[in-house]
């Protein structure tokens, strides 16, 4: 477990996947994820247990109370190359914009930098996702590129944003 | 008539803990060795059903029974504690564990013939405070890793793990005729350095920058006991 000020974060456990699954069918929710199929009951929980035997490693989002509110998740190491790229999904409409996101990715990459020694942490966001952007570059990210039409999604090819933040730009948030 | 027609099963002497996993097929999957197969130094001995499960190495106030499978849940429960983690040297990638992977790492525990993990528990009333283990195990040469977790935080400073490392120690020398039983502790895990120095291991060396923690590299010491030591202390 990892505990901030607003939220902490556990593994995921068998009795979350309902939750999973209702917030995979959201089109609200899922508007902006890279990978959105609709998901049932038995995908999810297929994919809950592939889990075991993948260097995916997902955590659940949880305030401080007990409630969960969302996934975060490593989707890859590169370990010769010290780096990995992370996904972020706030499932609970209600707790957007409050931080949440915020804390959970600066957590995350105090584990990834200072603890599995990583140099490079990135990921791909929706240009149009304005929200996630701001939380990233909250957390230190910065916009790196452009992907023009990256994804074809609702019948659009779709632009992403390029964002990254490296060892030494964590060093220095660190030590301001 | 070959060794192969022998009407006897061959067992590894440390495959015993596996005669008390639940799962009965998968238990006879494990200890069945047909004589000549295997590329280990085989030790026969009559298989005496459930002989074992109740076999306990006993202390004063704990005792070490062997691992089993629904040890999972006091698995999971200590290794999803940050701080218990947190001295133990990055021995675990990541920090949250779920059941489904703790159970995988159990199951690979438990097939591992070249280890030995006991559960240490209380003696009054019987409760998981801990895990220990020897890994490792070199046959030839009479030597073994040794790993030591008590899980249990309100057990700690209470000498639980002392005593755990000595009932392991006798039965380390003396059941598994061992010579020499060594271990890895982060050298800022001071509480550990202390323990295993009043069990009778000494450092016998520094793995510089071991591993990464804390955001730098950090030592880690090598410790160990010989039979001898141990015979005369």
């Amino acid at each position: 477990m990892l505990e901030g000020k607003l939220v902490r974060m556990r593994a995921p456990q068998r009795a979350d996947i309902p939750l999973f699954v209702k917030w995979f069918n959201d089109p609200e929710t899922t508007r902006f994820l890279l990978r959105a199929p609709p998901m049932g009951m038995e995908e999810e929980e297929a994919w809950y247990e592939s889990l075991v035997n993948k260097d995916t490693k997902v955590f659940c989002i949880e305030t401080l109370d007990g409630r969960l509110v969302g996934n975060l998740g490593i989707i890859h190491i590169d370990w010769a190359n010290r780096n990995a790229d992370i996904g972020i999904i706030i499932g609970e409409k209600e707790c957007w914009s409050k931080g949440y996101g915020t804390e959970a990715i600066t957590l995350l990459l105090g584990y990834m930098f200072d603890e599995l020694n990583l140099d490079r942490i990135w990921l791909y966001c929706d240009m149009e996702n304005l929200r996630a952007q701001r939380c990233y570059e909250k957390s230190g990210f910065r916009l790196e590129g452009i992907f023009r039409h990256h994804r074809l999604q609702g019948g659009k090819f779709r632009d992403d944003a390029a964002m990254s933040i490296l060892r030494q730009e964590w060093l220095d948030r660190k030590a301001r | 008539m070959g060794a192969n027609a022998l009407p006897v099963y061959t067992f590894y002497e440390n495959a015993w803990s596996r005669d008390v996993v639940d799962d009965a097929a998968n238990r006879y999957r494990c200890m069945r060795i047909p004589l000549g197969v295997s590329p280990f130094t085989p030790c026969i001995r009559i298989y005496d059903s459930l002989s074992h499960a109740k076999a306990m190495l006993r202390g004063e106030r704990v005792g070490l029974r062997p691992l089993e499978t629904q040890d999972v849940y006091s698995l999971l429960k200590w290794f999803n504690d940050q701080r218990v983690l947190e001295d133990l040297g990055a021995e675990h990638t990541f920090f949250c564990v779920s059941l489904e992977e703790e159970k995988v790492m159990v199951e690979r525990m438990l097939r591992d013939v070249h280890a030995q993990w006991f559960i240490i528990v209380k003696l009054e009333g019987g409760e998981p405070i801990g895990i220990i283990g020897l890994i490792n195990m070199d046959e030839r040469n009479a030597s073994a890793e040794m790993r030591v977790v008590i899980g249990e935080i309100k057990e700690w400073g209470k000498g639980m793990g002392v005593e755990a490392v000595h009932l392991l120690l006798g039965y380390g020398f003396d059941s598994r005729g061992l010579h020499r039983i060594w271990l890895r502790v982060a050298d800022y895990n001071e509480r550990a350095i202390r323990l295993y120095r009043k069990c009778g291991f000494v450092e016998e060396g520094r793995s510089r920058h071991d591993h990464f923690h804390k955001g730098r590299w950090q030592d880690a010491y090598r410790m160990s006991i010989l039979d001898s030591e141990w015979r005369s202390g």
